[in-house]
């Protein structure tokens, strides 16, 4: 079984020409089904723009990116909004729930887009929920809730139609610290259960709770090397992949 | 098809949560499509009625005039046997009659009034379409026999004596300086027409009456005249009987060819005045479907700042798998709704304005299903013509920059 994320040589420019911005230069990894990595870097160092291509919210300048077996880097804008829909749930820094939705609703949006009936909607965004600890709050709407509670919502929203990735851009960068404790603890449990975890954060911290840490300085992978002290002995099947 | 019920369930939800926006800007819309409607339908209402007051008035009415004019050319009078061979030849013909007017007064045990003596043949009974409504008009009999005979409208009736069961009483009329008694033999109606005129002022008591009683007895010239009419039995016969009675009055006085026979016939003057109502409502209407364009405007306004405001919420629905196809419809969906509710509502004020309008002014309103129809196609038309600006707009957004947005 190929990885499920497979990127070859990705580069991404912007302006090309004069002022050209190489925000992803040259850029080559794998990852496999049921990881849980975590990709570092500071802000403008192209761990953003890595994320879009990821989450197939934009299209590399040239390279290729196998993501579950399909060559998404030339797909067009609604083929994109497809394999986000089926394959990618996103959790984002800023919670990004909409407003005026309830926090059910919000839940059920990706499945509305995936086209499930409604009573198929509702079941799978009420065991989200539950899953995060929210089946009380089903019917909030995101101003009534805080941000922990928010980013619980978000995270339902991004499991109810089980991606094969999860994808969290900074998600505990707007928190507490007591609901960046929870929020981590979730998404560990997400990782326990199998899921592929991808986590893009700028904090050493946080980095250090995933199982493999990918740091990326300049547009390219300065470092790509497994968190052993965390293994507690456990030996990963995977082949070591440092430098 | 369920996506699409979900679109117009997220547009019916947005329009709810902003319901006094919605509402604001659905009333161009109702503005627009009402006054559409409602135009056109008292524009249809009040043709209508000209058409039928016309019509009652003598739509079947043709007024034939001899040009005397020209002094080389041998004067012609219409006579007694030119209406015989016009009675006689001509088909769909009701009856020929000149009109002579008589000012002189008229006495009655009620003291002395101001009259006008119209004077025609037994045919000057359809001159007017209002009926008889006690005793009978004077008869052939009575016009070749010079009988003095006349006819009272109701309210000249009441006016000389009071009431209105007057027929086989007398009156004597008075023209110039001589007077003779005459025998009231019948009560015409009261027009709408007559009687607003009679409260705006006081006119003359109107006598009608066999115009061989004027000659004989009041001393009139009433032998030949420049000018008769001709009653059609409708105003769709009319044109053919004018055209019949020409050639036949052409041919007997030897004058074919030389134009001196004119006419003027009511369908004409109907047709004149219906086409003057259709201008004015064409224009009317223009100037509504104006309106309406301004609120379809109103709507892609309010649809462009909607989609300014949601950006984010684009960028989210996006990011989570929405096609552009999915964006473009849920907010098309929602200026649509806007368009067609209020296009509903405006239909609905439409009809019950020119309802309520024309009956208040005693007439039917002409509401057409074509104009509802159009106004409805119209209405959608505009909806989605200016909804599509901002849809596609909002469609566009790339996800990135859309959830960078705040």
């Amino acid at each position: 079984m190929g990885s499920l994320v497979d990127i070859k040589n990705i580069h991404k420019i912007y302006n090309p020409g004069e002022n050209e911005v190489r925000a992803l230069d040259g850029v080559s990894l794998t990852i496999d089904r049921g990881e849980y990595v975590a990709i570092i870097g500071q802000s403008g160092s192209g761990k953003s723009t890595l994320m879009n291509m990821l989450g197939c919210l934009d299209i590399p300048s040239s390279g290729i990116y196998y993501l579950n077996g399909q060559n998404v880097s030339h797909m067009t804008d609604n083929e994109l909004s497809d394999i986000r829909n089926k394959e990618i749930g996103f959790i984002f820094q800023g919670f990004n729930l909409i407003p005026g939705l309830t926090a059910l609703e919000n839940v059920e949006l990706p499945l509305v887009y995936r086209g499930v009936a409604k009573r198929e909607r509702i079941k799978l965004s009420t065991v989200a929920l539950e899953k995060v600890g929210l089946a009380h709050r089903m019917d909030h709407k995101p101003s009534e809730m805080s941000g922990g509670q928010q980013q619980r919502v978000a995270i339902a929203r991004a499991i109810a139609q089980a991606p094969p990735i999860i994808l969290a851009d900074e998600p505990t960068g707007n928190l507490d610290s007591k609901s960046t404790v929870e929020i981590m603890r979730i998404l560990e449990g997400l990782h326990e259960e199998g899921r592929t975890v991808i986590l893009i954060t700028h904090d050493n911290e946080i980095a250090a709770k995933a199982k493999r840490v990918i740091r990326i300085r300049d547009g390219r992978v300065e470092e790509d090397y497994y968190n052993k002290d965390r293994e507690k002995g456990h030996v990963d099947e995977v082949d070591k992949k440092k430098e | 098809m369920g996506q699409f019920v979900e679109y117009i369930k997220m547009a019916l939800a947005n329009l709810r949560a902003k319901k006094g926006r919605s509402i604001l800007t659905m009333l161009g819309i109702i503005i627009g499509i009402a006054s559409v409607i409602m135009i056109i339908s008292i524009g249809n209402g009040v043709k209508a009625q000209i058409s039928s007051e016309l019509e009652s008035m003598g739509g079947g009415l043709i007024y034939l005039r001899i040009d005397n004019q020209n002094k080389d050319k041998e004067v012609i009078e219409l006579k007694e046997e030119d209406f015989d061979a016009l009675n006689s030849k001509i088909s769909n013909l009701k009856g020929v009659t000149p009109l002579y007017n008589a000012w002189g007064t008229v006495t009655s045990p009620k003291g002395n009034f101001e009259a006008i003596g119209g004077a025609g043949t037994e045919a000057l009974e359809f001159n007017n379409s209002d009926p008889i409504i006690k005793g009978k008009y004077f008869s052939k009999e009575d016009y070749l026999a010079g009988r003095k005979v006349c006819v009272l409208s109701e309210s000249d009736a009441v006016k000389l004596f009071g009431n209105t069961d007057v027929v086989g009483m007398t009156i004597e009329l008075t023209f110039y300086n001589v007077t003779q008694e005459m025998t009231i033999v019948g009560i015409r109606q009261n027009s709408t027409a007559k009687l607003l005129a009679s409260l705006v002022s006081s006119p003359r008591v109107q006598i009608e009456m066999p115009i061989s009683v004027l000659g004989e007895q009041f001393g009139f010239y009433v032998e030949g005249f420049d000018g008769i009419y001709l009653i059609a039995n409708s105003s769709s016969t009319a044109a053919q009987v004018a055209q019949d009675g020409i050639s036949l009055l052409e041919s007997r006085h030897n004058i074919r060819g030389e134009g001196r026979i004119q006419i003027e016939t009511m369908a004409e003057q109907t047709g004149m005045i219906t086409n003057v109502l259709d201008m004015v409502t064409i224009f009317i209407a223009f100037v509504a479907v104006i309106s309406l364009v301004v609120g379809g405007i109103g709507v892609m306004n309010i649809m462009l700042v909607s989609v300014t405001e949601r950006t984010r919420e684009i960028g989210i629905r996006k990011a989570l798998g929405a096609r552009t196809g999915s964006v473009m419809l849920q907010f098309l969906a929602e200026s649509a709704i806007i368009t067609l509710v209020g296009g509903l509502i405006g239909i609905l004020i439409g009809i019950s304005g020119a309802i309520g309008i024309c009956s208040a002014f005693g007439f039917e309103a002409g509401i057409e299903t074509s104009v509802i129809i159009i106004a409805t196609i119209f209405s959608s038309g505009v909806g989605l013509f200016f909804g599509i600006y901002p849809a596609k707009k909002a469609a566009k957004l790339s996800p990135i920059e859309a959830l960078r947005h705040d």
